[in-house]
């Protein structure tokens, strides 16, 4: 094994260990929501639901190299560039809402606007299809 | 955005994951790497530490210390994950294999790891905890009872969450972020 599989195996591993510790924050997150009535309730869920959404395919997109010879001839095969394609939008989707939370936070401490609830519905749908 | 890429052929092999194709250009990786993720990130970072440290400034009589360190925990962790593979991506449009290897490690990890630390800091405060953890206190005495005397079944099922007053005041005095969601 030259020097460069070993330091790529490393890598694997690290990233295949991350992963899965964002795969079950993610799950939780989406797990909760569909479970617990009372999380349902809570004012910003449905934006960290989303962020949830996005973070769990981008972190399943990022798993690419588990899968045998994906990543061959450059990556140029069908099941590379859907998960390029997975990739790009949940990370692009995570950041997006990240951002649409902080906004939130904001108009939710600050502004005297009725129902800011819509508001929140009305960005989630823009953002996902922008990303 | 991801459409593009995908229509423009532009996916592929980029560095044990599959994104932006390392076979393009260097010029050309570089514009569609910025363009695409790592010039946004700034943008959503700037705007997360506005937000967040306007909504410190307006609330500072009604938020604990810890409850604004909390708050700026959020671009923190943008920070944190990304500016690897921000540098990494930097030093890789100059000279491709040159990249020292906690650079790299970092880029990788740090991606992968964006989903756990976000989870952490969004899903997991003391509210939702003090929720999850009192419906699953729940779920166990309904079984028990369930096994116990059946007959204690619909009303079980109709009170899923049986919580006193002081619980449920106690879990709403939390995060800011869920602090003022009760309305």
């Amino acid at each position: 094994m030259s020097k460069d599989d070993h330091f790529n195996s490393i890598v694997r591993m690290i990233n295949i260990g991350c992963s899965i510790l964002s795969i079950i924050g993610s799950m939780f997150i989406i797990l909760s929501f569909i479970f617990i009535r009372k999380i349902r309730e809570i004012y910003h869920i449905r934006i960290v639901l989303s962020i949830g959404g996005a973070n769990l395919i981008f972190t399943l997109a990022g798993l690419g190299s588990i899968i045998p010879d994906i990543l061959k001839n450059d990556g140029q095969n069908p099941i590379c560039k859907a998960f390029g394609f997975a990739r790009q939008l949940g990370s692009v989707s995570s950041l997006f809402l990240t951002a649409v939370f902080a906004v939130m936070v904001l108009l939710c401490a600050t502004s005297k606007l009725p129902d800011i609830r819509r508001y929140e519905k009305l960005t989630i749908i823009p953002v996902v299809l922008v990303s | 955005m991801a459409l593009y890429l995908l229509l423009a052929d532009k996916l592929g092999y980029s560095y044990l994951v599959c994104w932006i194709r390392n076979d393009l250009s260097r010029l050309e990786t570089l514009i569609l790497v910025f363009a695409e993720f790592y010039g946004i990130l700034p943008l959503v970072l700037l705007v997360n530490l506005y937000c967040f440290i306007k909504t410190i400034n307006h609330t500072r009589g009604s938020m604990s210390k810890r409850q604004a360190y909390q708050l700026l925990f959020f671009p923190l962790v943008l920070l944190v994950c990304f500016l690897g593979a921000l540098v990494d991506r930097i030093v890789m449009s100059k000279d491709t294999d040159s990249g020292p290897v906690w650079l790299r490690i970092w880029n990788i990890s740090g991606a992968q790891f964006f989903g756990f630390l976000n989870a952490l800091i969004y899903g997991y405060n003391k509210n939702i905890r003090n929720i999850v953890w009192q419906s699953a206190k729940c779920g166990c005495r309904c079984r028990k009872e369930r096994t116990i005397n059946p007959s204690h079944n619909s009303i079980m099922a109709s009170r899923p969450f049986l919580t006193n007053n002081s619980e449920s005041n106690e879990s709403s005095e939390q995060m800011p972020v869920t602090i003022s969601t009760r309305r």
